[in-house]
């Protein structure tokens, strides 16, 4: 039988995610799990930047509401083979429910991959709304169903609530 | 570190004795705060100097403002005026009274440790994965020379019992039938030694060999030296890989069995034919020597030459059977082979 005609769980999407999931065990079992969540938070949020870019130039305007904020998390990870949709949106937070990971199977285990979510999520909320915390409640990374995220865009009084803060910021580099 | 606020607090006086460096900077990169380690290590520093006159923040700027714009420790490298690289993590602080977001930043030298104990293991291995090459090398290397000496060992072995059928064939012009008879008998189990190394030597091997293709060489050499022009022989051979410490015993014993029809089933016959079979089934094998002259009497069954046949089932631990009647004989060799190629 010919090398091509042989039948591989093998395609151009699985092994970039395959890719990205063994970076991520690499990074976790290196350096730990809470320093690796620094490395990715950093590629996180560059990505939250430029995808947030890329869905204000195609709407045509800088600014969305919380609704819209919402629209754009969830067609964001549709389009890279994830199943969220919106359970609730408010001024003060947007719900989100998750039935499918963009990394299949392959998030099992690798909890760090979630953080390119928080991440992603968080920066672009925070950009839109000048604050964000997200908290990531149930994940299929740890074996839940689904996932079910909480995005805060109100900074709560009493910083009670889990997850992890966004700011926006110009910074130094602006 | 909780938020920020003015006066020094019990938290304030713990961080300036903290040993590590802790820097409070304003979203421009200006030192909002800062504690004696960071002092001491910056060279200088007070708040509301630029943290530019200390370190090189245009470098370090893009991480800075990743790092300020969430809650997430992210390393940063700060070059500091003096030459020395300070590892550092930051994470923005967003200041509940005011609403500002400060960039906090602590030293900890410690912050790749992993990757160097990654980079040292990775050297670690490769030098043992050099170290192990090197010795399968020089393994293959004594391999290459041990097959090569074996190889060598087979020829010479070969050249030898050809010398050994030539001195056997000389015969003096007074043998008697009864000397030519044995002498013919040594020589043919000498040929059928040497056929296995004859073999062995043609197909630069030193241990295994095809069975098929040596009794083939075995029947071909006993048609030419032995058999009269009104036998014929045939075989119907599965192929068959035998180490040669069992190859040998097969050889002599088809050569014993063979000889022996030819010497006594076909006195008297116009015609006859010897056939040799081998058929491989579930690692067992069988191999049928049979031919189609008078049969064997029964008080002749008993030959130096059978009995030698016996030694030779024995040794390869299989057994050998004769049916023998007026319509021929039929030897049946069973063994299974101790060792498979």
């Amino acid at each position: 039988m010919a090398m091509e005609e042989l039948q591989l769980p093998l395609e151009r999407d699985l092994f970039f995610r395959s890719i990205i999931r063994t970076l991520a065990g690499s990074l976790e079992e290196t350096v730990g799990p809470e320093e690796a969540e620094g490395y990715v938070s950093i590629v996180g949020s560059e990505i939250g930047n430029w995808i947030e870019e890329k869905y204000c130039e195609a709407l045509g305007r800088d600014k969305l509401t919380p609704q819209e904020v919402a629209e754009v998390l969830v067609d964001l990870k549709r389009r890279i083979g994830g199943e969220f949709f919106i359970e609730s949106v408010d001024d003060d937070k947007i719900v989100l429910g998750n039935r499918k990971c963009p990394f299949g199977d392959l998030v099992k285990g690798r909890p760090s991959l979630c953080q390119m979510t928080n991440n992603v999520f968080g920066r672009i909320s925070a950009n839109q709304a000048g604050y964000s915390k997200v908290d990531i409640q149930e994940t299929i990374a740890m074996g839940a169903p689904g996932c079910h995220v909480v995005v805060h865009l109100r900074p709560e009084p009493t910083e009670d609530i889990e997850g992890h803060e966004f700011f926006r910021v110009k910074g130094p580099a602006a | 570190m909780g938020p920020v606020a003015p006066g020094r607090t019990i938290s304030d006086r713990l961080i300036q004795a903290l040993d590590h460096e802790v820097v409070l900077l304003s979203e421009d990169a200006t030192i909002v705060d800062l504690n004696v380690a960071a002092r001491k290590t910056l060279g200088g520093g007070e708040p509301g100097r630029p943290l530019g006159d200390f370190a090189d923040t245009q470098r370090a700027s893009a991480l800075m403002t990743r790092a300020i714009g969430g809650s997430v420790f992210v390393p940063i490298n700060l070059w500091l005026a003096n030459g020395r690289t300070l590892k550092m993590r930051g994470r923005g602080l967003r200041d509940i009274l005011t609403d500002e977001v400060h960039l906090l930043l602590v030293g900890d030298q410690r912050r790749d440790q992993g990757f160097s104990r990654l980079k040292q293991l990775v050297d670690e291995l490769n030098e043992e994965a050099e170290r192990r090459s090197r010795l399968q090398i020089q393994l293959q290397e004594a391999l290459d020379r041990e097959q090569h000496m074996r190889s060598e060992l087979v020829h010479r072995v070969k050249n030898n019992l050809a010398l050994l059928v030539s001195m056997v064939q000389l015969r003096g012009t007074d043998d008697s039938p009864e000397v030519i008879d044995a002498l013919t008998s040594v020589r043919e189990r000498i040929i059928a030694i040497a056929s296995v190394h004859d073999l062995l030597d043609q197909s630069g091997e030193v241990d295994w060999l095809d069975a098929d293709e040596l009794i083939v060489s075995l029947c071909r050499q006993i048609d030419k030296s032995l058999a009269p022009e009104h036998v014929r022989i045939e075989t119907s051979l599965d192929p068959l890989r035998l180490h040669m410490r069992e190859a040998v015993p097969v050889a002599i014993l088809i050569n014993e069995l063979m000889t022996n029809s030819l010497k006594h089933a076909f006195r008297d016959r116009d015609g006859g034919c010897i056939r040799v079979t081998m058929q491989v089934k579930d690692g067992g094998v069988r191999i049928d020597v049979l031919d189609d002259g008078s049969g064997i009497p029964e008080d002749a069954r008993q030959g130096s030459g059978r009995r030698l046949s016996g030694v030779f089932a024995r040794q390869l631990h299989g057994r050998l059977d004769c049916k023998s009647g007026d319509e021929g004989t039929c030897w049946t060799l069973r063994f299974r082979p101790r060792q498979i190629a």
